[in-house]
């Protein structure tokens, strides 16, 4: 089946004892990927615990070497088994699966990410970078154990804020105080964000006539991952329903949506 | 593939007994590119009069050896799902049965009038066992004599094959199975989710959106095994036997406890590949253990 893969794990990479990067191997996911596209990852349990796959943004992608990398936090059970496997198992991925982001060429391009939400936005800015655009990249932390990320993306014009910690040299703040300042510096033509619900529902609130221009990527719980069980649904605008909004699947109709589109429950 | 699959539910011919249950498929097209082999039948996601937009999330929550999921039958209704969803079943090779709720039993019977004029439509599912919803749903499946008036309804509104789909959420599941058979259902579905709860136990609050849900995977195999087994012996009608199926194991023992056919549901969303595997499957068990006929193997626990 097209989108059932079988990618081997070739590194494991713990980055401490928060967030881990896996390597899987499989040369037509790696050459199928888009920026902002997702996979569905088996747990590899050998029983029925956890039973679903689980969803992660694309992180990296080696195309000499066919291989993507995840870069996740760990949570819960799921991501548990999957920062203990070692190379060389199989797992079963599905993927790539989602809209991915819309990338733009030459243009200046603001990206924001809230923790993890910066897995996939390493990605884009790299594609974004080789389309000649001008990548600023701000990114809100929690704390300490958090600076990892920051490592990741230094490579990029890019600004970190913490909201605990300071004994880090990094200012405490929230990313959308990084947000406020940089359009006070200079002109996005788009901006892409990843993070929690609450920090995009924040910078939607801010960025008033810019939700044109801004893309999100949505987090929701999923099931199935590929459109069949409409668990993992969010808000977005709807002109045709009497009360003007409706639940789409993020899985399929996202995970990137127009900020104008979504809408976020106070 | 020589072997022939097919098996007659009631009225109803299927070209083998694995069937996608309601709700685990979307509506037949989505899982499509997933299905190398198609399934006997897809049940397509529940519809109900009007739209219904569903719970808030969170949905969907994992719990041992299963899911607990709280979608509330989010569907385009009647009339958009007549005009932007039936074109695109045309490309899906296979039986497809309409699954229906409603808020009253006159809304059942115009769902499946309307519904069993639909070319495309083989049968219709009357889901009387949804715990998600607060009016009709599970309302109309744990009392036997609203279980009658319902499937009556639909049988006389529409002329193509009804099923029932039984909840589990009863003290007696065989009242209600023997309610509808008298009310001419042509056929039992069962069973659906086991309402139950899942709690944060950080925030100190349920952790659905809808605070509880059904409950389906491998932990309920057992009940539904147990369930179709009791029903089996006091019903005529075939029974379509699911709850937590995943290997082709499960699948006979399903057909051993009574059931003629067989639904994936939450097996589905694990891998949606999984339906067209167990048709395989289904094959090469037969090769193998000798068996000519898989049919024979329909009943076989029952006490005789």
């Amino acid at each position: 089946m097209s989108q059932i893969h079988s990618g081997l794990v070739v590194s494991k990479q713990k980055l401490n004892d928060r967030y881990c990067l896996l390597g899987i191997q499989s040369p037509d996911l790696a050459n199928e990927a888009r920026s902002g596209q997702f996979v569905n990852v088996e747990v590899p349990s050998g029983g029925h615990d956890p039973l679903l796959k689980r969803p992660f943004g694309i992180h990296k992608v080696d195309h000499n070497e066919g291989i993507i990398y995840i870069l996740f936090k760990i949570v819960g059970t799921g991501t548990e088994i999957l920062s203990s496997l070692e190379p060389g198992v199989n797992l079963e991925v599905i993927g790539p699966l989602g809209n991915g982001f819309t990338l733009t060429e030459k243009q200046s391009v603001l990206l924001v990410g809230g923790g993890i939400g910066i897995a996939p936005l390493y990605e884009l800015a790299v594609k974004l970078s080789e389309l000649g655009n001008k990548v600023k990249l701000v990114l809100g932390l929690t704390d300490e154990k958090d600076l990892i990320l920051g490592d990741i993306v230094k490579d990029f014009d890019s600004e970190l804020i913490m909201v605990h910690g300071d004994k880090t040299g990094v200012r405490n703040g929230l990313v959308t105080e990084l947000v406020e300042e940089a359009f006070i510096n200079e002109e996005f033509d788009q901006i892409y964000v990843c993070g929690p619900n609450a920090m995009m529902a924040a910078l939607k609130k801010m960025l008033g006539d810019k939700n044109k221009i801004a893309q999100f990527s949505l987090e929701e719980r999923m099931g199935c991952g590929v459109g069949l069980c409409f668990s993992c649904t969010c808000k977005v605008k709807d002109e045709d329903a009497t009360d003007g909004w409706k639940n789409e699947r993020v899985c399929t109709c996202g995970p990137v949506f127009m900020a104008d589109e979504v809408i976020f429950d106070d | 593939m020589t072997r022939d699959l097919s098996v007659q539910l009631g009225r109803l011919k299927l070209n083998n007994p694995i069937i996608t249950a309601s709700g685990t498929c979307g509506f037949g097209y989505e899982l499509k590119p997933y299905l190398d082999e198609m399934p006997g039948a897809i049940v397509l996601k529940g519809l109900t009069l009007e739209e219904r937009k569903g719970n808030p999330t969170p949905r969907i929550v994992e719990t041992p050896a299963g899911i607990i999921n709280s979608i509330g039958l989010q569907n385009p209704g009647l009339k958009r799902f007549k005009e932007a969803y039936v074109p695109k079943l045309r490309e899906l090779n296979t039986s497809l049965i309409a699954n229906i709720s409603g808020n009253t039993v006159e809304d059942y019977g115009i769902l499946a009038e309307e519904l069993s004029q639909i070319e495309e439509i083989a049968a219709i599912e009357v889901n009387i066992s949804c715990p998600n919803v607060k009016k009709g749903g599970m309302v109309f499946g744990t009392d036997p004599n609203e279980a009658y008036k319902v499937v009556q309804e639909v049988k006389e509104k529409s002329c193509i094959p009804v099923i029932a789909k039984l909840s589990p959420n009863v003290t007696d599941v065989r009242e209600i199975a023997i309610a509808v058979e008298k009310a001419g259902a042509d056929a039992i579905s069962m069973i659906n989710t086991l309402l139950g709860m899942k709690i944060d136990i950080k925030k100190g609050r349920p952790f659905l959106g809808n605070l509880m849900g059904g409950l389906s995977g491998p932990c309920i195999r057992p009940v539904a095994v147990r369930m179709v087994y009791q029903t089996a012996q006091v019903v005529k009608i075939p029974i379509i036997g699911m709850g937590g199926l995943r290997t082709i194991e499960d699948v006979i023992e399903m057909l051993m406890a009574g059931a003629t056919a067989v639904s994936i549901g939450t097996g589905t969303m694990v891998d949606p590949n999984l339906p067209s595997k167990l048709v395989r499957e289904l094959a090469g068990y037969c090769d193998k253990n000798g068996i000519g006929d898989w049919k024979s193997l329909i009943g076989v626990a029952l006490a005789k």
